[in-house]
């Protein structure tokens, strides 16, 4: 039965993981976080133009922003190790180990 | 036997869930259509010469770029050296930059320039197609009107208004270019007569003839600087050719200047010929094709070409 749980859990923890990642990718690939950030640049200058990031050129503040999120590589890294780890140690758990 | 099973299937399970935001993703990465219809008014206007306001583009612009032309792209002869230029500007009032690219691949580039495409940024990145842009010289006015929630452009200053209709830019029936080129003018600048005519696709903005201090000159004014060294205009009639070598008239390499003392070219604008062959090509002609050092540089239409080089010339040359 907690080999079924932790599949379980694995599986969850997959799916966020692969979530995460793409969101990462997108970011930083896909140019969202580039385009965000010149329109959160614009709002910040009009809104707030007293704070350091106004203070910051356009280009600099772009890299700054796309920069303060993680990359993909976490992601990866984790989802490898959930693969390789995770899957069989439930699938150990669900046959029985280490009681049987 | 029975865990097994269920193992492989929680296998599948674990390696297929990952794709699916993947895919998901990569379907709803389609252009964006901008949102809002009819007509508006923004509050500024922009001008953008593509290859002095270039940009070095990010690698996630270079991406976007690549994505959106990836058909285009496949046409350039050397694809890792760039082959395009890319400038920014915001033509859906959203904040975000979206990227202007125009081809400088010889591939993509004719008489009226070369042709690109626009990359909208949206929330969600770049978006996954571009939307085509026609042969220009590198300048776009984003013009202050707004049609479909884009603002309306205007190529190399002079071009008819291009409106985003929804799907497209494009320009109004109205505004589209008649079959033939526009006819000869007379103007007065001063006290001196001036015969103009405007080629239609050409880099050449206008071409002139008058009298300076008694002598008939012609006059090329040019979209764009022409490279240095010689260069020759070619008028083609009918197949006969009249060669002009023109000299640099302006710094910028934008206006060139000939000598028709000894040019039978005003003759031939005025639809005469010195040989019974040269007369009746001279009389059945109706337009004339251009060539800058060999290249073709569209045509001018000869309606009114007589009159107005001749009024123009009177005194200067003798026909």
């Amino acid at each position: 039965m907690i080999g079924a749980w932790a599949l379980l859990l694995c599986v969850a923890a997959v799916l966020f993981l692969a979530t995460a990642g793409w969101r990462a990718y997108v970011w930083h690939h896909r140019g969202v976080g580039e385009c965000q950030a010149h329109a959160a640049y614009a709002r910040i200058r009009r809104d707030r133009p007293d704070i350091a990031e106004a203070r910051l050129s356009e280009t600099e503040f772009v890299r700054y922003y796309v920069a303060s999120r993680a990359g993909i590589a976490p992601y990866v890294i984790a989802l490898l190790l959930l693969m390789l780890l995770g899957l069989p140690a439930s699938w150990a758990l669900m046959a029985g180990w280490p009681w049987d | 036997m029975k865990t097994p099973i269920r193992l492989q299937v929680c296998w599948l399970a674990l390696v297929l869930l990952p794709c699916a935001p993947w895919a998901m993703a990569a379907v709803s990465a389609a252009t964006p259509v901008p949102s809002g219809a009819g007509t508006q008014t923004a509050v500024a206007a922009q001008k953008i010469n593509v290859g002095k306001d270039a940009i070095k583009p990010t690698p996630a612009q270079t991406a976007a770029i690549r994505h959106a032309a990836a058909s285009d792209i496949k046409e350039f002869i050397h694809p890792e050296q760039g082959g395009y230029d890319v400038a920014l500007a915001d033509l859906d009032g959203d904040g975000r930059p979206d990227l202007i690219v125009q081809y400088n691949d010889i591939s993509f580039c004719g008489s009226a320039g070369c042709s690109g495409l626009i990359v909208m940024a949206t929330p969600h990145g770049y978006a996954g197609t571009g939307i085509g842009l026609p042969n220009f010289y590198g300048e776009i006015d984003v013009l202050p009107t707004v049609h479909h929630g884009m603002h309306d452009l205007q190529y190399n200053g002079d071009s008819p208004v291009w409106k985003w209709n929804g799907k497209d830019y494009a320009i109004d029936p109205a505004d589209l270019p008649g079959d033939g080129a526009p006819a000869w003018q007379s103007r007065r600048a001063g006290e001196r007569m001036v015969a103009l005519v405007m080629p239609i696709d050409s880099v050449i903005k206008t071409v002139s003839v008058f009298c300076d201090e008694g002598r008939p000159l012609l006059a090329m004014v040019t979209k764009m600087r022409q490279p240095a060294g010689p260069v020759t205009l070619t008028f083609v009639f009918r197949g006969w050719t009249v060669n002009v070598p023109m000299q640099q008239g302006n710094r910028d390499a934008t206006m060139w200047l000939a000598d028709l003392s000894r040019s039978d070219l005003p003759a031939w604008l005025a639809h005469r010929g010195s040989t019974p062959t040269t007369s009746e090509l001279a009389r059945l002609a109706e337009l004339s094709y251009l060539r800058i050092n060999g290249a073709m540089q569209g045509q001018i239409s000869l309606d009114n070409s007589t009159a107005a080089t001749q009024a123009a010339l009177t005194g200067c040359y003798r026909y």
